[in-house]
């Protein structure tokens, strides 16, 4: 069996609030997130990195938790589809998803929203191509990829200035 | 899924990342992005006792510097970072093209650098599963068994392929790499750090880090192009790859390299089918003769280790080396 190994401390700024526990080396970001934060909105689809559900962002930038040590995340700050919402008020991202139809079974949901932040965050204005772009790291499953770019393509047209995130 | 025990460490400087890979050897790893080390480490190919990240290197390690005559890429750049350099999107297209085509935009960003894709794995339809299907066979040659699965009864050595898109472009531009340990600094040519063996893909002591590529300056003339076929236009590795670097002076080819990815341990770079091509015009039917031969010279690599049959990988060689040849050709002479 595995011999038990020290531990380590791990401490993150995660949705905006100070984190900070004992953890194993080998766990990962999308582990501690879900198991021992309780934040279990980040999912784990395949493990391998392949199907995008448990993408956060790191310091701002995409990261697909199951594929990231935490202890890589050590000090920085990291934001989950929980931290999305401001307030008790749901994101432009979340509410763009919602009118536009664009969650089904709702699985690849967290890491769509995360991967739209990411990607108006440096391009708020997005031509459908940039979209497709953007999410073709994510899977469905229940193929509903026109109505999430819909979604985001609508708050690329938003106005600048019209609604801050 | 979850990951083995190991130790984890994350030096802060260069020196000391190197004195603790020099005391660990071969049972640490290095650890860039994670995206080819960590899932090969879920799947049990892989169980390093200790993690050495290099994650505080990036400041020394990641970006593009211009020298005299040639360009020094850091290992640390992230893919994103190295296509969105103006100078690589301007001067070498291919290589942008390359760095885009791996995996997918939310993992090229924070995630996957240059060097991990150049120090990455070989890969095989047999080799890269989990353990529990692995199970089911006997160890094979990169496994430290002694049978290679899609190679059959007569193989005598590992027929996995070189899936690292960057390699493969990186290889068309004859590149370099510097290899650092706290003892000294050697530089290869790819040709030279990529063995051949699938075994062992990388010539890379225990106590070494890859720290840079150095590419010659492209300057006018230099036309570079990345051709990739793979399942989806997205996450998935190449089955078939080209990447092509040509250089056109006063309307004749002065010089042509082409590698192609997916068929070999190493980027399999094709010189005899690229020689007739000197001194000649980039003519469309001197490009085909050049990519017919491409494909008569790979058919013999082609075995049952993808997930798509080896015939039609091998029928499709002409038809990526010729798409690429034209795209380099054409950029070249300035075209896009
Ligand atoms: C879903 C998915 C899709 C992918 N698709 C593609 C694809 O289409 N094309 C492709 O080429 N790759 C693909 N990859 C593989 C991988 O993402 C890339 O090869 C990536 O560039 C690896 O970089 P990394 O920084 O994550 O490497 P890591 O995983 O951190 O490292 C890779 C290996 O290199 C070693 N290493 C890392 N840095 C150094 C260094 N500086 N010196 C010496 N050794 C070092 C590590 O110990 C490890 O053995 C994919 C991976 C995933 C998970």
């Amino acid at each position: 069996m595995d011999q038990p190994r020290p531990k380590q401390i791990f401490g993150a700024q995660v949705n905006g609030q100070g984190v900070e526990l004992l953890i194993a080396p080998q766990e990962t970001l999308l582990e501690v997130l879900r198991d021992r934060l309780e934040l279990t909105g980040s999912k784990e689809g395949c493990g391998e990195g392949v199907c995008g559900a448990c993408t956060v962002l790191v310091d701002g930038q995409p990261r697909r938790a199951c594929l990231t040590l935490a202890l890589e995340a050590q000090g920085l700050s990291v934001l989950t589809v929980e931290g999305l919402a401001q307030g008790g008020e749901l994101s432009r991202e979340q509410r763009a998803f919602i009118e536009h139809g664009a969650i089904q079974c709702g699985y690849c949901t967290p890491g769509m929203l995360m991967a739209t932040r990411d990607l108006l965050s440096r391009e708020p204005f997005p031509d459908e191509a940039a979209i497709r772009r953007q999410i073709s790291g994510h899977v469905c499953r229940c193929t509903g990829y026109a109505k999430i770019v819909e979604a985001v393509a609508a708050l690329g047209q938003a106005a600048p200035g019209e609604e801050q995130p | 899924m979850s990951l083995p025990h190991f130790q984890y460490l994350a030096p802060l400087s260069l020196a000391e990342a190197l004195e603790q890979k020099a005391l660990w050897g071969g049972q640490a790893a290095w650890l860039s992005g994670g995206s080819d080390l960590l899932t090969r480490a879920k799947q049990g190919l892989v169980s390093p006792e200790a993690l050495i990240s290099l994650k505080h290197l990036s400041p020394e390690l990641a970006g593009l510097s211009e020298e005299a005559n040639h360009l020094r890429l850091g290992a640390q750049t992230t893919l994103h970072q190295a296509l969105s350099l103006p100078l690589i999107a301007r001067e070498l297209p291919g290589l942008a093209e390359a760095c885009a085509a791996i995996g997918a935009p939310t993992l090229q960003q924070r995630v996957a650098t240059v060097g991990g894709n150049l120090c990455a794995q070989t890969r095989c339809l047999h080799y890269n599963q989990s353990a529990l299907w692995r199970a089911g066979l006997a160890p094979c040659f990169k496994l430290g068994g002694e049978v290679c699965h899609p190679g059959g009864a007569g193989a005598d050595r590992c027929r996995s392929t070189c899936q690292s898109d960057g390699a493969v472009m990186l290889m068309a531009l004859g590149a370099s790499v510097v290899l650092q340990s706290a003892t000294g600094q050697r530089t290869l040519t790819l040709s030279d750090f990529f063995t051949g063996q699938g075994e062992r893909p990388q010539d890379i002591g225990p106590d070494e880090m890859l720290t840079h590529v150095i590419l010659e300056r492209p300057g006018p003339g230099l036309g570079s192009a990345y051709v990739k076929m793979a399942s989806r236009g997205a996450v998935d590795f190449p089955l078939l790859s080209a990447g092509a670097a040509m250089r056109i002076e006063g309307g004749l080819i002065a010089s042509a390299r082409l590698a192609l990815g997916a068929v070999f341990a190493a980027p399999l770079l094709l010189k005899t089918a690229m020689e007739p091509l000197l001194g000649q015009a980039p003519t469309p039917e001197n490009l085909a003769q050049a990519a017919a031969q491409a494909g008569r010279d790979a058919a013999p690599f082609m075995i049952e280790n993808h997930s798509t049959p080896a015939a039609w990988r091998a029928q499709m060689v002409p038809v990526v080396v010729a798409r690429a040849l034209e795209r380099a050709a054409s950029r070249a002479q300035g075209g896009i």
